[in-house]
């Protein structure tokens, strides 16, 4: 997968396509937000590129392939789109890999614009701007299935000769129409150019003239340069693409001037223009053969959306995922703790006592091993979230959660980055690129890592499986479930209240209504479900096996080094406990607890969570291994949390953790920003250089004041109300 | 060769390995935010595919 920088479009020379004859090896694929275009994409390139349910999954551009005959033939998966208006980076980008003008991509030889066949009207608008632009083009009329369904038939011949450009109705979920899109794309550089099929009144293209001139002048071809005039005069912007046409904005200006004398609204003539036309294309090609009654979707949306059920619903809902997590993992990862244990026993049966079987028992499977077991967690989180997404229910917790993101000055289009968080913060800071407004942007960057990654999981999963008692609460919830739920809903409910303090102080700005499409409810398709599941648990694997492994390792040497003689006459255990307080880690971790006394750690868990800063699951794995290399060599149990619940400290033989320690420390892994990919993405995301970096620094810097006030405050607040036994 | 001694070998490559490997991804990381360029970030974050 490429990331392209939206900021750094320069202005290579114009489009220069395919000539006529020679075959088409790159294909664009472009459509409006949840028309099935990544699942097109899949079923024709064999990728797994991410769909979902809900509008701007692709905010990147990818890429991928199919052979046509033996022609290896390359697909752009470009981000879904309303339109060429550029008003946000991710719109840039599609619009500058059209034009030819990002750096390192070449031009599309073809383009197939994916349409809704549900939703000619409003998928059209892009389609007449693509088709201007002279490219080879061809029309995936998609999801005709559910268009049949719905009562609409659509004359795919009378299309094709309304649009100038073939027209191939598919349903790409099936693999239905997959080739003859082939055989459409290899033909289209062979037929005609589709070009404009409206006629503008004559003042505006007297006035829009010079301005067109200007775009031919600069390289860009005559369709390409009546698209962009035309464009330009309802959103006249800076865009990257056209740093290099000289004298434009003098000619947008007197074009501007033109129509105001001549009493034209220059604002909305392209919309006027291209709708009008539109609704011409609909009437001849499109017939509504039943009116049905109110749909399945409209039936269970007129619940889901309630004002008051709806997130009452929500609630629950997400509830259950928590609940779940708890009860349906417990089983599993019991299997996974009593196979590190018995892998602990055997390695280290196998291999003579020395440094060499510490290592692998006490460190590498103690550790690893103790972050391992919450595989199963992640999966049934995965599951969960994937399932309510390809429903299209997370579209509608979107609308709902629009009200309190409104109330809190953010925009609704901030919801779905937010989202992504809850899986990682990553693509989540990335697919901010859909909100145009920059302190909206900002805002919701800046506020993104509270909301609750899966990366928090074992962390949380951990304390509270040790340390919360799983006592019934409501129903078939427990005290467990309601606990990790309480955790998400404190990222969340942090993020609007930390977004509101910004959006009225550092970033102010408007509060811009969101338009958002709600997807018919559908069936998942267990593939791609297993596939998002599959893809997230492989991750969690891969992380376990590299970083964690490695900093396992290197924590395993500060416990061990240096060796030092024991006091004689101690026992087994307190010779163990002796050597790693006397070890580099222990040295460092006694020169950091005065800072973590006062929330109530320890030095353990104090150097724990200054080895977690690199990634959060990192804390699980260290306590792992301090605990493995701290006990006495004939320890059974390599099971983390009997070793949390049985660790005393040595100087007052008190219980080092409680339930108050427990909360104390989840709250501060709410809040605390401990991930290097996420500090680093947001560096780019927010500009690069010094501005990224004081952008990131900040971002760092209020995320663990937070999280190191709000965990004394738990913890002080606690022991003042008598709960620190 | 003595046990004891081919057990610190193993040891001391092992942690060399784990130290250079996680050298580079620091360095691959800081480079990425120097570069600003289209990997940045995505050295390794549990949300990107490298």
């Amino acid at each position: 997968m490429e990331v392209l920088d939206a900021g750094r479009i320069p202005a290579p020379p114009a489009p220069s396509p395919a000539p006529r004859g020679e075959g088409v090896s790159r294909v664009a694929l472009i459509g409006n937000p949840n028309t099935g275009k990544s699942t097109l994409f899949n079923a024709l390139t064999g990728m797994r590129q991410r769909v979902g349910n809900y509008s701007g999954v692709t905010v990147e551009r990818v890429e991928g392939r199919y052979t046509d005959g033996d022609r290896p033939v390359t697909v752009i998966d470009l981000p879904g789109t309303y339109s060429l208006s550029a008003s946000s980076p991710d719109e840039e980008i599609a619009l500058g890999v059209l034009l030819g003008r990002v750096e390192g991509v070449p031009a599309p030889d073809a383009v197939v614009v994916v349409l809704d066949a549900q939703n000619l009207e409003r998928n059209l608008f892009l389609a007449s701007q693509v088709l201007e632009l002279g490219l080879p083009t061809v029309v995936a009329l998609n999801q005709v299935d559910a268009a049949e369904a719905a009562g609409l038939r659509i004359d795919a011949v009378e299309l094709t000769l309304q649009l100038g450009a073939p027209v191939v109705p598919t349903v790409a979920t099936r693999g239905e129409g997959l080739d003859v899109l082939k055989r459409a794309v290899r033909s289209a550089p062979g037929l005609p150019r589709p070009e404009r099929r409206f006629e503008l009144a004559a003042e505006a293209r007297a006035a829009l003239a010079p301005v067109e001139a200007r775009l031919v002048e600069a390289g860009f071809g005559p369709g390409a340069a009546a698209m962009e005039a035309l464009r330009l005069l309802a959103a006249p912007r800076a865009e990257a693409h056209l740093a290099d046409v000289p004298e434009l904005r003098e000619a947008l200006a007197a074009a501007n001037a033109r129509l105001e004398e001549a009493g034209v609204h220059a604002r909305s003539l392209e919309a006027e223009a291209r709708y009008g036309w539109i609704a011409e294309v609909v009437d001849a090609s499109q017939r509504r053969e039943s009116e049905r009654g109110r749909s399945l979707t409209d039936r269970v949306d007129a619940v889901v959306l309630h004002r008051f059920l709806g997130p009452l619903i929500f609630l629950a809902l997400m509830g259950l995922v928590f609940q779940s997590i708890f009860s349906w993992a417990e089983p599993v990862m019991g299997l996974i703790e009593g196979g590190f244990a018995s892998l602990g026993a055997a390695v280290g049966a196998l291999l003579p006592e020395g440094d060499l079987r510490s290592m692998v028992v006490d460190g590498v499977i103690a550790g690893v091993g103790s972050v391992l077991v919450f595989l199963p967690q992640i999966v049934i989180l995965f599951l969960f979230l994937g399932f309510l997404e390809d429903t299209g229910y997370m579209a509608r917790a979107a609308f709902i959660m629009d009200r309190f993101m409104r109330g809190v000055g953010l925009h609704g289009r901030s919801f779905i980055p937010l989202l992504s968080g809850y899986a990682c913060a990553v693509p989540g800071v990335m697919s901010t690129r859909t909100i145009e407004n920059r302190e909206d942007r900002l805002a919701t960057i800046m506020v993104l890592p509270l909301m609750s990654c899966s990366a928090r999981i074992p962390v949380y999963t951990l304390l509270i499986g040790s340390f919360i008692p799983s006592v019934a609460v409501a129903g078939i919830f427990n005290l467990q479930g309601v606990t990790l739920l309480a955790m998400y809903l404190l990222g969340t409910v942090s993020a609007l209240v930390v977004a509101a303090v910004f959006k009225r102080t550092l970033l102010r700005g408007q509060v811009r209504p969101m338009i958002m499409e709600l997807p018919p409810y559908r069936l998942p398709r267990p593939r791609v479900l297993l596939t998002t599941v599959w893809h997230r648990a492989s991750m969690f694997l891969r992380r376990a096996g590299t970083v964690i492994l490695a900093i396992t390792i290197v924590l395993w040497a500060l416990a061990t080094y240096p060796k030092t003689e024991p006091t004689p006459g101690l026992p087994d255990e307190a010779a163990q406990e002796q050597q790693l307080e006397n070890s580099v880690l222990g040295r460092l971790g006694h020169v950091i607890e005065p800072t973590v006394r006062p929330l109530g750690y320890d030095w353990k868990i104090g150097v724990a969570i200054l080895s977690s800063f690199a990634a959060r699951e990192v804390f699980v794995s260290s306590m792992g291994t301090i605990y493995g290399v701290g006990s006495g060599a004939d320890e059974s149990s390599v099971v983390l949390r009997d070793r949390l619940l049985g660790e005393r400290d040595p100087a007052t033989g008190m219980l080092v953790y409680s339930p108050l320690v427990a909360v104390g420390l989840m709250v501060f892994y709410v809040y605390a920003l401990m991930c290097a990919s996420t500090v680093a993405v947001v560096h780019r995301e927010t500009g690069g250089g010094r501005e990224g970096l004081k952008w990131a620094a900040f971002q760092f810097g209020y995320m663990l004041a937070l999280a190191y006030g709000a965990a004394f405050l738990v913890y002080r607040v606690g022991l003042a109300l008598g709960l620190g036994a | 060769m003595d046990a004891q001694l081919m057990q610190t070998l193993a040891v001391a490559g092992i942690l060399a390995g784990a130290a250079l490997y996680l050298g580079r991804r620091v360095l691959a990381t800081v480079g990425a935010m120097r570069r600003g360029g289209r990997d940045g970030g995505c050295a390794g974050g549990c949300g990107c595919s490298k």
